[in-house]
């Protein structure tokens, strides 16, 4: 924690009681939401200023969209509804799910309570390509204990429409949490979702999942689900796990817990375990594996390590592809020797080891990891890249300050997207600035700024403040992504300009209640994009 | 820690509202499904609500009518309904709805906020479920014996962790509260230890915080618990020894109702039923 004061924007969290009072309250009329914020919310500012392309956002498939050397088409959504426009909960830590079937399906996870307080949380839905949202409450959970989930992710199948999630579900005894594995076959519809896994034991944490539909094969047409996670009830310490169902699609699926970590820990992994698919059959899984730990300072030390397997996990010996050439052991070390706190802090948000992954979707041999690393008095995220499997690594080919949730993906091109949350500026001046780059070769990179907030306002409800995690995906040549951060509505927040749903005046710089006259608090919440290749 | 799940017919309604059916086979937004049994529906008046739907009286909403429930439009019923979809404009799912009849009328007359009656409804609720509760004075706050800091082991030059840990340890703390009075179960000491979870993490923040000092009801379940999992993971120290897994009884506080300052006592006092078994009721 102490490593923390000399960051950039470390602050104790401030009240922001009354704050609303010294707003204006000026009524504005509910704009029309192509232009609540005064500019088309489908084009970013550069496209706007060469007027040369459509504003309208496609809705043909990706892999249709025409090869363009324009500036990307970006569009930024804030994703509350407006039967919400009064909410003020902490919408952190969100994931994405773009049905690959169909675009415009996309659902979506965040730290979202059921608006009614029922034994259900949401998830977000759209329709049309994520233009609109609304919440639809099929995951169980429990009013008692606050109609949410204490960590969800979820992922669409490649074929059949199958959304399926990871939850750590409410109630769990003590602190063993409960894993849940979800499905739903429709994600409109009103059924809670189907669950696949109730599994407690010493405790499950963090799922993290991703799916795919054999394209051809024995298998065609089997749905293949990997939820990493780390399992606490795995014995030796050896907690980096993969739960794997090769058939997940049918009435009742198995599933197998696939222990990753195979070197001596410090007595436990960390939470993240990243699971990354090719639909060649290639799989890959990240995690933080855990060298040390002192439980006193949460200081310790880690190493990013990958695993593979070439055939789905299929085989006997699951995700032993990847033997590293140092060591002979299985699990490539793509960093050694990374610093961690798990009880540090970058501004409001915790810290404690970030990772994310992507495999190239036109070369399964080509691998992008994102890791943090305590490096003196900031967090930096590294980003480095494999072209041969996952066996030899290149030095960084980015290195930010300060920065943290990685989510990567890579499009239909080859095109590496990065999204990623900074923290600039000290004091009062500190922002949270939300990101997205992307690269055609991992040298020439392009930066994006989504969204650019004030770090402290509003004040933290909980931990994670923005999530441990954000995600991106690609389907064809378009990045999808989402973020969660300050919803405070001002232009210059948003450089790229931004769609509300919910009532929100960017005159008056205010939220509005659901009666379109009432102030609201700022709060955090989901943020969309789509980055259009 | 949370008891288990009570066994239950259907889901438990948090929105109910007088509403008329305006016309059947029809929903206000296109992201629901429609068949026989959506409706869109005026509602008159809401009688319990969240806060995220206290402002829908005088709005019409989509509504799922119960299962097996006759209605036609033009018939005004009292629906008791769960959330369902919120977009543009707010779907709900009746778990039951009833002909509005007279005996309806003291409900539909009791006016006041209904996001009040729904939270004394769930007061209520705790401290029906509750196997104790007390009114006094925080005196201390600690760990959980068994958590001071020790050296920790150490295999191979590397920490030992005593056991895993999530970002979702509860890290434990104990309040010592000084019994002022009982107002419901069976207390004889003077003094009551209070398991709470003093975390920030999304699990346990809305759990109450307790320091020395409080003053208030304590609305405290019974729960069994390892003796491992009642320490405070992050500063145990060594191995766990083997009668660490022996479960003892604690009371918990993990609800944001379980504990009332004195200085706010109306619904705690009109949610308990009896008067305190001893001492002076404050």
């Amino acid at each position: 924690m102490a490593r923390a004061k000399s960051r950039p924007g470390k602050q104790s969290a401030r009240k922001t009681a009354g704050a609303s009072a010294k707003r204006s309250r000026g009524v504005a009329k509910r704009p029309r939401p192509a232009s609540r914020n005064g500019k088309h919310p489908s084009v970013s500012a550069s496209a706007r200023k060469t007027k040369a392309k459509k504003t309208r956002p496609r809705k043909t498939k990706a892999k249709k969209a025409p090869a363009s050397k324009a500036p990307a088409k970006v569009i930024v959504v804030n994703m509350m509804p407006r039967s919400l426009s009064g909410e003020t909960n902490q919408d952190s830590e969100p994931t994405i799910a773009v049905n690959p079937a169909n675009p415009l399906h996309i659902a979506a996870s965040a730290f979202t309570p059921d608006p009614a307080g029922g034994d259900v949380a949401p998830i977000y839905v759209s329709n049309d390509g994520g233009m609109t949202w609304s919440l639809n409450a099929i995951v169980p959970s429990s009013a008692r204990d606050g109609s949410m989930t204490a960590d969800i992710t979820v992922s669409f199948s490649s074929a059949g429409n199958r959304l399926y999630a990871g939850i750590i579900r409410l109630p769990f005894p003590g602190n063993k949490t409960r894993l849940n594995i979800l499905r739903a076959v429709d994600f409109q519809s009103a059924a809670t979702m189907e669950v696949l896994v109730d599994r407690t034991g010493e405790g499950v944490d963090q799922p993290y999942v991703q799916a795919v539909t054999v394209a051809a094969g024995a298998d065609k047409g089997k749905d293949r689900l990997y939820v990493g996670d780390n399992d606490f009830s795995s014995p030796g310490g050896h907690t980096a796990t993969v739960d794997q169902s090769l058939d997940a699609g049918k009435s009742k699926p198995s599933f197998s817990s696939v222990r990753i970590e195979k070197r001596t820990t410090s007595g436990q992994d960390g939470p993240p375990v990243r699971p990354a698919i090719h639909a060649d059959g290639t799989v890959y899984a990240l995690f933080h594996s855990w060298r040390t730990f002192n439980g006193t300072t949460g200081a310790g030390v880690a190493d990013i390590v990958l695993v593979r397997d070439d055939k789905g996990g299929t085989g006997s010996s699951p995700f032993a592809a990847l033997v590293d050439p140092g060591d002979g052991k299985v699990g490539r070390r793509v960093a050694q020797n990374v610093k961690f706190n798990f009880n540090g802090f970058l501004g409001l948000q915790r810290t404690g080891g970030d990772v994310a992954i992507a495999v190239d979707a036109t070369n399964s041999a080509n691998v992008y990891v994102a890791y943090n690393a305590d490096e003196g008095t900031d967090y930096v995220l590294h980003l480095v890249r494999s072209q041969d499997r996952g066996l030899t690594w290149s030095a960084d080919i980015r290195k930010i300050p300060n920065a943290l949730n990685p989510a990567l993906a890579v499009n239909s091109a080859g095109t590496i997207g990065m999204l990623y949350q900074q923290l600039t500026g000290t004091g009062a001046a500190a922002r949270w600035v939300t990101k997205f780059e992307s690269s055609p070769n991992g040298s020439s990179w392009s930066a994006i700024t989504l969204a650019t907030v004030p770090a402290n306002d509003p004040a933290k409800q909980f931990d994670p403040y923005l999530g441990d995690y954000d995600h991106l995906m690609a389907v064809g040549k378009d990045f999808y992504g989402i973020f969660s951060t300050s919803n405070q509505p001002r232009k210059a927040n948003f450089p790229q300009g931004v769609q509300y749903q919910r009532n929100a005046n960017f005159t008056t710089n205010t939220l509005l209640d659901v009666d379109n006259t009432t102030p609201v608090h700022v709060s955090i919440d989901p943020f969309f994009f789509k980055v259009s290749g | 820690m949370a008891k288990a799940e009570k066994d239950s017919p259907g889901p438990k309604a948090t929105f109910v509202f007088q509403g008329t059916v305006k016309k059947l086979k029809a929903a206000l937004m296109k992201s629901v499904p429609v068949d026989a049994r959506t409706a869109i529906v005026h509602v008159d008046q809401v009688l319990e609500a969240p806060a995220n739907m206290r402002h829908l009286a005088g709005t019409d909403i989509t509504v799922q009518l119960a299962e097996r429930a006759k209605a036609a439009a033009g018939e005004a019923f009292v629906f008791h309904a769960v959330g369902w979809i919120f977009g543009d404009s707010v779907a709900v799912r009746a778990v039951t709805q009833e002909p509005v009849q007279r005996e309806h009328a003291p409900l539909l007359a009791r006016g006041g906020d209904p996001v009040v009656h729904r939270a004394d409804r769930e007061l209520k609720d705790r401290v029906q479920d509750a196997d104790l509760v007390v009114s006094g004075t925080v005196v201390a706050v600690k760990l959980p014996e068994g958590s001071e800091p020790q050296v920790r082991a150490t295999r191979g030059g590397v920490d030992v962790a005593g056991k895993p840990l999530s970002e979702h340890d509860p890290k434990w703390r104990e309040a010592i509260v000084q019994v002022a009075d009982v107002h419901k179960g069976e207390h004889a000491a003077d003094r009551v230890s209070v398991l709470f979870p003093s975390s920030q993490d999304v699990r346990w923040f809305k759990a109450p915080k307790f320091h020395a000092g409080q003053q208030g009801y304590f609305v405290l379940q019974k729960s069994k618990i390892k003796e491992s999992d009642r320490v405070d993971t992050r500063t145990r120290g060594a191995a766990i020894p083997a009668e660490a897994d022996k479960e003892v009884e604690v009371y918990t506080a993990l609800h944001p109702e379980d504990f009332h300052p004195y200085t706010q006592p109306e619904r705690i006092r009109a949610s308990l039923d009896t008067k305190p078994t001893r001492g002076r009721e404050r």
